[in-house]
């Protein structure tokens, strides 16, 4: 809605410039926690992402309900002990895959076959939770930087690097033009999805610019095409208590995993 | 150090240069000056070894400067260790996760071992005041802190020619002032300057020479950078100030 001369409100379809300004600024904010979560050694880091793989997969090998609800009922307790927000986003997430999954399931369970319906939106809830908390809780960098231990070349891991940041700098200045584009939107404008394509076409040649002027900087610093990361694997205090939590967790799978 | 002999450059048919002949010698401070689009920026990216001449030639250190030379890695890698260049938008030249990552790149690009690259890290966030900054993810930073960044990244390779395209652009009045005090001692200890800059009154005082580029792409003139800046007429003429 927005106001004519005459103050009355007329109907306008800008709603697609609110919406696409609504998922820029969520993932641009998400960047941005992920940036600002604590830093953690290397190795912690890696231990970290090694042992949330390792849950999921037990998770999925697992049989029955008992392992699945110890390990929810354990995830549940951790998560209590974080701050209010990073368990709002991560329940939040975890939820909703859940309900997702018992939707689709729900044909199954009116036709009599779905009786491990329950058991397979738990595992998908743990399955979230685990991954959304890791995700909160440490730096994408981090756990870039983690996949160089099993061999991932480390010029991926760069363009890994260089990816998210360019999501975050293109994603800034596609919301300069979104509000530059919602500021001079007045009164009813039936041509607004034109200048939403001028607005793609415009972060497109900024991408290719910015691309030409990265690969400038990179050579001027002696880049060559080849690149390695240079980080020595250090451990903290984390590492024995999530070791120790890993070695609890293969346990409870053996023993009430596959019954 | 730096020698352009005729040289010339253009953009598809978009001149940008147009038969520029200058000598820097080494230890000298140069400000290039002129209006917006006159082709500062093109000259630096030249003399830094990104742009190839259309026509002319550049030597640094007596040796010519063309793709041929080029083509051979430690003739560049030495090129880039010798020649270090500040872009005008520091956050094109950001690219590593953490600001210590960013300035270490440099130092083991160049093969340089794990401990003098630490040192250097160390050293270049010491004198830019950014230790605190070294887990940060560079695209977060403001753009002050940004641009000390990018300048740690191009110290941490001890350049001998420091090549700076408008420096003190779109910084706040303690940035700008901290980075003349910082250009003016890197002269001092004996390193060769080149800036392309419009904020002459914050860098008065650090500059031996100016070269002025004119809006048709030519150079105009070269003499003392104060001689040139007191010359309100000619600067106004060219549309400088």
């Amino acid at each position: 809605m927005t106001l004519t001369e005459q103050g009355a409100t007329i109907r306008d379809s800008d709603a697609f410039i609110d919406k696409s300004l609504r998922a820029l600024t969520s993932t641009l904010a998400a960047l941005r926690r992920s940036g600002i979560a604590r830093v953690v050694r290397t190795g912690d880091a890696a231990v970290r992402l090694y042992s949330a793989l390792m849950a999921v997969l037990l998770l999925s090998l697992s049989r029955g309900s008992t392992f699945p609800f110890v390990y929810g009922t354990a995830l549940l307790v951790l998560l209590a002990t974080r701050k209010a927000a990073v368990i709002i986003g991560v329940l939040k997430s975890s939820i909703v895959a859940a309900l997702i999954s018992m939707a689709v399931l729900t044909p199954a369970l009116l036709l009599g076959y779905g009786s491990n319906g329950p058991l397979i939106a738990l595992k998908i809830f743990c399955s979230v939770s685990t991954m959304a908390l890791l995700a909160a809780e440490t730096r994408w960098e981090s756990l870039f930087e983690t996949l160089a231990f099993i061999r991932v070349s480390n010029l991926l891991i760069l363009i890994f690097d260089i990816t998210l940041k360019y999501i975050t700098v293109l994603g800034q200045y596609a919301m300069n033009l979104l509000w530059a584009l919602k500021l001079r939107s007045v009164g009813k404008n039936r041509t607004k999805q034109r200048s939403f394509s001028g607005i793609a076409g415009t972060l497109f040649l900024r991408s290719g610019h910015m691309a030409r002027t990265l690969h400038q900087a990179m050579e001027c610093r002696g880049f060559t095409g080849s690149y390695v990361i240079h980080r020595r694997l250090r451990f903290g205090i984390e590492t024995p208590i999530l070791l120790g939590l890993d070695g609890m967790l293969i346990t409870v799978f053996v023993l009430w995993g596959h019954p | 150090m730096i020698r352009l002999n005729g040289v010339s450059f253009s953009y598809g048919d978009e001149v940008a240069l147009q038969d520029i002949d200058l000598s820097i010698e080494r230890g000298s401070a140069v400000a290039l000056i002129g209006p917006n689009g006159s082709g500062k920026s093109t000259l630096m990216k030249i003399l830094t070894g990104l742009e190839m001449v259309n026509q002319g030639a550049y030597f640094f250190d007596g040796q010519r400067v063309d793709p041929k030379a080029l083509a051979d890695r430690t003739f560049a890698k030495n090129l880039h260790r010798r020649i270090g260049f500040l872009f005008q938008n520091s956050e094109a030249q950001l690219f590593c996760p953490t600001v210590a990552d960013e300035l270490a790149f440099g130092p083991l690009q160049l093969g340089l071992d794990e401990e003098v690259a630490e040192k250097r890290v160390k050293d270049c966030a010491l004198l830019l005041g950014i230790e605190s900054l070294r887990e940060k993810p560079p695209y977060q930073l403001s753009e002050g802190e940004k641009r000390k960044v990018a300048l740690a990244a191009v110290l941490s390779l001890n350049p001998e020619v420091l090549i700076l395209d408008e420096p003190l652009n779109s910084l706040d009045p303690r940035t700008k002032r901290f980075l003349r005090s910082l250009l003016e001692n890197l002269h001092r200890s004996g390193k060769t300057l080149v800036a392309s800059t419009h904020d002459f009154n914050y860098l008065k005082g650090i500059f031996t020479t100016a070269v002025v580029l004119s809006q048709d792409h030519r150079v105009i003139r070269i003499g003392p950078y104060d001689e040139i800046i007191a010359d309100q007429a000619f600067l106004e003429t060219h549309n400088i100030v």
